[in-house]
């Protein structure tokens, strides 16, 4: 449900629209005696009191004002402040509306209307209601907006007391002039006169549309053709007074929603735009205040994890120092050089398990190999131990490289020597201890190839030499 | 109004930085390095317990019996010449030396000893395994030769016996 209210120096008209439908109208006069309260009527006292101002002027006014002087000369290039200023000083209670684009119109216009003192006196009344306006227009701006967007035009409308030439050019009213009703015998004269005005003013230079807005059939059914008017337009009113349908085109202008941009505010568009600046405040306080709360409570958050975290780290440190200091106090109460004793235990462990088989198990196995084979003498026995470097796993400490030599006393063939040797070498090997047997020298090798024998070496008793590596194993000493 | 624009972007810079502050890079990771450390610290100290625990023995033997290295060194001689006659062995040559090997102290015993048997041999490892108790020691080479005609065995050996300084002061 939309509203507007309808003000000039005749009265005010509370016009209530739903869907761009009139839904019901009240008209009132704009005198009223101080002392009693403004009550508006139930059907303007509503949920919102939002209201659409539409300002009209009298003729008197458009006359003592109008937007363009008759026979005034147009001055184009104005600079916009200067004539704000000048404007300011001249109507110092104008409605002031700039072009945005001030270079496509060539000029800055202005569409200034006086609200009369009683009414402004009125509206002042009304708000004290608490009913406040959320935009100001003029009935200039409806129709210049309205049919002068496109192409510049001509606009006449009627009200009931006078008629009304508004120029529009870009949606903005340049020129407008009341005549009065008295004189529409005289309404193609005057109208010719207009243009003949804004032809001289150089406002328009060719031919231009005409809109007929509310004019009474019989001055436009047989309107002739005027030389500047291209083309004439009766726009068909609907409603029963032209305020009507002129609020209807109000209330679908696209200049609406911005309206009050560009207005120098009366008091009651002010308390709307506060209310609306508050709104937008509070908006913007209330963002504000949550961004501040997240803010904080992400660093209030990292923070607190921080020295959670440090407490949880210190109270760790502290038990494993504890725990430290108990074993300490234990070791010194076993021995009073413990931390030196420790050390020279592990290094003892180390150098134990790195060490080479015992000699004891290497003579354990030397002995039963030799008791088994009697006819094989020990004659000469040697070994080493390879590396003394502490071994990583438990499987084998560092090798021990034997060497033996010794003779076969045998006194059957080479062969049954060279055999009862490889079953030596054979029983050896079964030692899990053993590794890498080499056979440096065997009953055969003494010979050198030739029928000849080395007279040193009897064939009876022929040498053996071996190599082997043993491996000593943690499980084997026992 | 200057004052006020510029509170507005000191309050708005604050605001974006502070957060953006407590995501710094904090101890955590020196913190957690500690922590490592101390469990080290704590596994170790365990461990040295544990191998006094294990080792009473020991540390009763050096606690009863101190000795220093000269001490270890004339007892290894006067052993294994007692040994030797106990088991009517001839020791022609005997020399116990200090020596430093991959940073472990030692005491190198090496002998030329002619015995009846092999199992003698081991008796006179024996002897230096008695003077060294708990001191590891290891026989690092040894030849054993016979000799036909006496139906001896001639033995060169060397030993290695360990010792650690600020026990065996």
């Amino acid at each position: 449900m939309k509203r507007v209210l309808y003000v000039c120096a005749d009265g005010a008209r509370w016009m209530r629209f739903n869907k761009g439908e009139l839904v019901d109208a009240l008209e009132e006069s704009v005198s009223f005696d101080k002392p009693i309260p403004y009550k508006p009527s139930h059907a303007i006292n509503s949920i919102s009191n939002d209201v659409h101002l539409l300002v009209d002027c009298e003729q008197t006014e458009i006359d003592i004002h109008p937007l363009l002087q008759l026979g005034a000369s147009w001055r184009n290039q104005s600079n916009n402040s200067a004539l704000k200023n000048k404007l300011a000083s001249q109507f110092p209670d104008a409605i002031v509306r700039s072009a945005p684009k001030k270079t496509l119109l060539n000029a800055v216009f202005v569409q200034h209307i006086n609200i009369p003192p009683a009414i402004r006196r009125w509206l002042a009344h009304v708000e004290r209601s608490a009913i406040t306006v959320c935009s100001i227009s003029t009935v200039d701006e409806v129709v210049a907006e309205r049919w002068g967007s496109i192409e510049d035009s001509l606009v006449i409308t009627a009200s009931s007391k006078f008629l009304r030439h508004t120029f529009c050019q870009s949606g903005h009213a340049v020129f407008t002039r009341a005549v009065g009703l008295a004189h529409e015998t005289n309404f193609v004269s005057e109208l010719t006169q207009t243009l003949a005005h804004l032809k001289s003013t150089g406002l328009i230079q060719q031919a231009v549309q005409a809109y007929f807005v509310g004019v009474p059939d019989r001055l436009v059914s047989d309107f002739p053709s005027i030389e500047l008017i291209s083309h004439s337009t009766v726009v068909p009113i609907e409603s029963d007074t032209t305020e009507i349908f002129l609020a209807q085109q109000l209330l679908s202008a696209k200049f609406l929603q911005t309206n009050s941009r560009y207005r120098h505010v009366s008091h009651m568009l002010q308390k709307f735009l506060q209310r609306r600046a508050r709104k937008k405040q509070i908006g913007h306080r209330v963002l504000f205040g949550v961004l501040v709360v997240l803010s904080l409570g992400f660093t209030a958050l990292n923070e607190w994890q921080r020295v959670n975290e440090h407490r949880e780290f210190t109270a760790r440190k502290t038990e494993l120092r504890m725990a430290i200091a108990m074993n300490q106090e234990e070791a010194v109460e076993l021995s009073p050089q413990a931390a030196v004793m420790s050390g020279a235990l592990l290094e003892k462990i180390s150098i134990e398990s790195a060490q080479g088989i015992s000699p004891a198990i290497l003579l354990t196995i030397l002995g039963d190999v030799f008791t088994q084979y009697r006819k094989l003498e020990l004659q000469e026995l040697s070994w080493a131990v390879s590396s003394l470097e502490p071994s990583s796993s438990d499987a084998a400490a560092n090798q021990t490289i034997v060497n033996l030599a010794g003779s076969i006393f045998l006194g059957e063939s080479l062969r049954d020597q060279q055999q009862v040797f490889n079953e030596f070498t054979t029983y050896l090997e079964k030692f899990s201890e053993l590794s890498h047997l080499v056979v440096l020298q065997t009953p055969l090798m003494q010979f050198n190839g030739s029928s000849s024998i080395d007279p040193s070496e009897l064939i009876g008793n022929p040498k053996f030499r071996l190599q082997f590596n043993l491996n000593r194993y943690l499980g084997n000493e026992t | 109004m200057r004052l006020k624009q510029f509170s507005v972007i000191a309050f708005s810079i604050g605001l974006v930085s502070l957060p953006l502050w407590s995501l710094r890079d904090g101890h955590s990771e020196q913190w957690a390095r500690d922590v490592r450390e101390l469990k080290t610290q704590r596994l170790h100290s365990a461990r040295a317990l544990d191998i006094l625990k294990d080792h009473s023995v020991v540390i009763e033997s050096v606690g009863n019996r101190p000795a220093s290295v000269e001490s270890l060194t004339l007892s290894l001689i006067e052993n294994i010449k007692l040994s030797a006659i106990n088991l009517e062995a001839k020791i022609t040559q005997l020399s116990v030396v200090e020596s430093e090997e991959v940073g472990k102290n030692t005491l190198i015993v090496e002998f030329n000893a002619v015995v009846n048997r092999a199992i003698d041999l081991l008796a006179l490892f024996d002897a230096i395994r008695e003077v060294a108790d708990w001191r590891p020691m290891q026989v690092r080479r040894c030849t054993l030769v016979r000799e036909t005609e006496a139906a001896r065995l001639r033995a060169v050996c060397t030993i290695q016996v360990y010792y650690f300084l600020g026990i065996d002061s």
